[in-house]
């Protein structure tokens, strides 16, 4: 992969190493607040619920991004990079830094959850520990986009490529969502954490957590996105319906996923009405990039079908190769999108998200949404690059696609109940609940059956381990290169609007500023707004 | 820079994506702010259609604005403010051990006493210690044992002694109960929702994170079943906003007996 191989294997190494530690948490989590399981010291339980979270959501992720989107970068531009020693640092610095705020988490100084939750303030490294992980992901976003205006200035008036023009814009906007985060880190909790301040502004924090909070499990789905256009076709045996269809959709994500982020606090004193009418108008408008991507890449599977021989309405479904792990995950991952998107049409609806405000069903619902359609891809792209990665042809067909199956089934087993629970009205982030009151009673067979699924997601998680180790222990085979789909109609040329990020950056930070503006400079005039922190250690 | 941004500059998508955007953003920021609030003024229209857009925006009017009337005396002159968790962190450790000399023949030279009347202090929350030296001081928690020793401490001096007696070792902390009573526990970690009784755990821990709320786990059975009597019958009145009292005229004497029991039953590292 013109010399990026062992930076791209690093990358995604140590994202499943991350990832089979966390995965197992989670389901020991699910296992003692269950009826299967006595209660277990709260403490405990919130110690595994911060690694858990800050794991799957600063860690894993993140280094997924990164590691397919330098991959991304020397197959789509076709040729080395540069700035080898800067993405190496990058990695190490994602890597420190998990170390340091996971080494917090365990010790038992920053049961704050992955969230932060102020007033909750626990240990500084811990924040300082995810701050160091952001920055080496900085090194990624600066990388993309040298690449990308690098690419272009050597090759005016041509097309970018699909799957670099996405990574771009997903680096684009990890650069513009990570500030909010940020922001709260090094003005509000640091400050504190270290005892300069004595109050903290939970309201404000968690604004600036907002303006994080949405748009970055958008950052964590566009990998997804990029495999549904740049390598799903291919792997069907067809080809893309439509590039510039891709190319709107990323744009549409870029421009809304990230000025919505108040529909996390509809429940919110200090937020007015009006805005969080603003941003559930706003949040309503990412359902268009998804319903696009989901036309695009049906449209691109009936022609796959259709090319293998596929008849009729629907015969073009049975045609196509099921038995490839591609193929098989991507139509897993539309089902949970599907599924879990339509519980999220219900959280952002001001009212109806007033009756599943805090319950199970939000776990449920991203969980799904993320443990679900967008890990399951991370899994794909895994199998589809390994090979490349590693010059080994895949291990055990039957034991991927086990793999895949067993994912699939465990995360519906494990979400749906979720979802049902909560409409029953359980509270989540609790570490135990007594089920022999007969108000929780009807609820115990329903989070038995729960737990049940978080195991069958440890098996699958730690047989993806075993595939990817038993794969590299392959002897050398040839293996055919890595290549993007092409589409129907490759673009020639295309208009500006769709081959840059200029103009629409600017868009970008204007909406922020008119989504945002006023909220968040309610708190300069407003007087009182500090509470004082509570700290989070051991006694 | 590129022929393609030289098109750019002709390119209609900008102007249409950046107006659609534009339009969505006056068309929800009109409902939201002007038409919204002005079908929920209320009931004849309560509130008037300002003061209603001024709410949609976040900006505090009218009713919210006057302030609540305060009705008789404070259980406490202690309060959870930023300037009083600023204080807590004033004391002086050394001094407050010199001052202990007096408190240690009761309260133990460790800060566990060797009498079940007289309550364990060693590793209480600073918080938890002085609001009950300033409630004995300002008479707001009953005097007669405790008033003659506090009477000629100074603010200052109230701080230094809890601060010694939260830096002392608490034995007890991390050590498993002796008494696994199942009825204890769950009065303890879930509480009575039916009868309006909130879980121990919820404010004294295992966590106890609470400001002010003591910490129990080895505290001493007596002086527990005293305190909850003391709560119960009303003539201990310096928990705010009646949070003890409210639970504890709820349990019943054998359940007050019972959670003495459990509390004063882990085991100390020190042993009893």
């Amino acid at each position: 992969m013109h010399g990026s191989s062992r930076l791209v294997l690093a990358h995604f190494w140590a994202a499943f190493a991350a990832f089979a530690v966390a995965v197992p948490l989670g389901a020991w989590q699910m296992l003692v607040r269950s009826p299967l399981h006595l209660w277990v010291d709260p403490e405990q339980y919130y110690r595994a619920v911060t690694a858990h979270g800050t794991t799957l959501a600063y860690v894993f992720p993140t280094l997924v991004a990164m590691g397919f989107g330098y991959a991304v970068c020397a197959v789509s531009l076709g040729g080395p990079m540069h700035g080898m020693r800067l993405a190496w640092t990058g990695f190490w610095l994602v890597i420190a830094g998990a170390a340091i705020a996971l080494a917090s988490v365990v010790a038992g100084n920053a049961t704050v959850l992955y969230t932060f939750y102020p007033p909750l303030m626990g240990s500084p490294f811990y924040y300082l520990g995810v701050l160091i992980a952001v920055a080496g992901s900085w090194i990624w976003i600066g990388l993309m986009v040298s690449h990308f205006a690098r690419w272009k200035r050597d090759h005016p008036g041509l097309p970018v490529p699909l799957a670099m023009f996405a990574s771009t814009a997903g680096a684009l906007l990890w650069a513009w969502t990570s500030l909010g985060v940020g922001a709260e880190i090094v003005f509000l909790i640091l400050p504190n954490a270290f005892g300069w301040t004595s109050t903290i502004d939970p309201g404000l924090a968690r604004m600036l957590f907002s303006w994080t909070l949405h748009a970055i499990v958008y950052f964590w789905l566009i990998p997804a996105y990029i495999a549904f256009y740049s390598l799903l076709p291919q792997a069907a045996g067809g080809r893309l319906y439509s590039d510039r269809m891709g190319r709107i959709t990323f744009l549409l994500l870029l421009i809304f996923s990230m000025p919505i982020g108040i529909h996390h606090l509809y429940a919110d004193p200090q937020i007015g009405t009006g805005f969080k009418f603003l941003h559930a108008v706003f949040t309503g408008m990412v359902a268009v990039p998804t319903l696009l991507t989901i036309f695009t890449i049906c449209a691109s599977l009936e022609i796959a079908g259709r090319l293998r021989g596929g008849r009729g309405l629907l015969g073009w479904i049975a045609a196509l190769p099921w038995d490839r792990p591609f193929v098989l995950a991507s139509a897993f991952s539309l089902l949970m999108l599907g599924l879990g998107g339509a519980s999220g049409l219900i959280n952002m609806s001001y009212a109806l998200n007033s009756t599943v405000h805090n319950t199970q069903w939000v776990t449920g619902h991203f969980h799904l949404i993320y443990g679900g359609s967008i890990v399951i891809m991370y899994f794909a792209i895994a199998y589809e690059l390994w090979p490349r990665l590693t010059g080994r042809p895949l291990a055990a067909p039957k034991l991927v696609r086990l793999q895949l199956w067993t994912w699939f089934v465990g995360m519906l087993i494990t979400t749906l109940p979720w979802h049902l629970v909560g409409l029953m009205g359980q509270p989540r982030r609790m570490a135990y609940f007594d089920y022999t009151d007969p108000a929780l009673a009807p609820q115990a067979i329903w989070v038995s059956v729960s737990a049940v699924g978080g195991f069958v997601l440890v098996f699958s998680a730690l047989l993806l381990v075993g595939v990817l180790l038993a794969s590299q222990r392959r002897p050398a085979a040839a293996v055919p290169p890595l290549l993007f789909s092409l589409a129907v109609r490759p673009p020639r040329s295309l208009p500006a609007s769709l081959n840059g990020f200029r103009v629409w950056i600017l868009l970008v930070v204007a909406l922020t500023a008119a989504n945002y503006g006023y909220p968040l400079a309610q708190f300069l005039f407003l007087q009182n707004t500090g509470v004082p922190a509570y700290p989070v250690q051991l006694r | 820079m590129t022929n393609g941004d030289r098109q750019g500059s002709q390119d209609p998508r900008f102007a249409a994506w950046i107006g659609a955007t534009v339009v969505l953003f006056l068309v929800a920021g009109a409902v939201g702010f002007i038409w919204l609030p002005s079908a929920q003024r209320g009931a004849g229209g309560a509130l008037d259609l300002w003061d209603a857009i001024c709410r949609a925006v976040g900006l505090p009017v009218g009713s919210s604005r006057a302030a609540v009337p305060a009705a008789g005396q404070p259980a406490s002159n202690v309060a959870w403010t930023a300037a009083t968790r600023k204080l807590l962190t004033q004391g002086d450790a050394a001094r407050g051990a010199a001052l202990a000399t007096v408190c240690n023949n009761c309260h133990g030279v460790n800060g566990v006493s060797a009498d079940a009347v007289f309550p364990n202090l060693a590793g209480h929350s600073v918080a938890a210690i002085y609001k009950q030296l300033e409630d004995f001081k300002s008479g707001k928690r009953n005097t007669a044992v405790m008033g003659v020793f506090v009477d000629p401490l100074s603010q200052a001096g109230m701080l230094d002694l809890a601060t010694h007696y939260a830096s002392l070792a608490n034995p007890f902390a991390g050590a498993a109960p002796g008494s696994a009573d199942p009825a204890a526990r769950n009065l303890i970690e879930v509480g009575s929702p039916m009868r309006n009784i909130a879980s121990c755990a919820a404010c004294h821990g295992p966590q106890g994170l609470v400001p002010g709320a003591p910490e129990l786990r080895g505290q001493q059975r007596a002086y527990l079943e005293q305190q909850l009597q003391a709560f119960k019958a009303g003539s201990r009145r310096n928990d705010i906003s009646e949070q003890m009292r409210s639970v504890a005229r709820q349990l019943t004497d054998a359940e007050i007996a019972m959670l003495a029991a459990y509390y004063s039953s882990f085991a100390g590292v020190t042993g009893r």
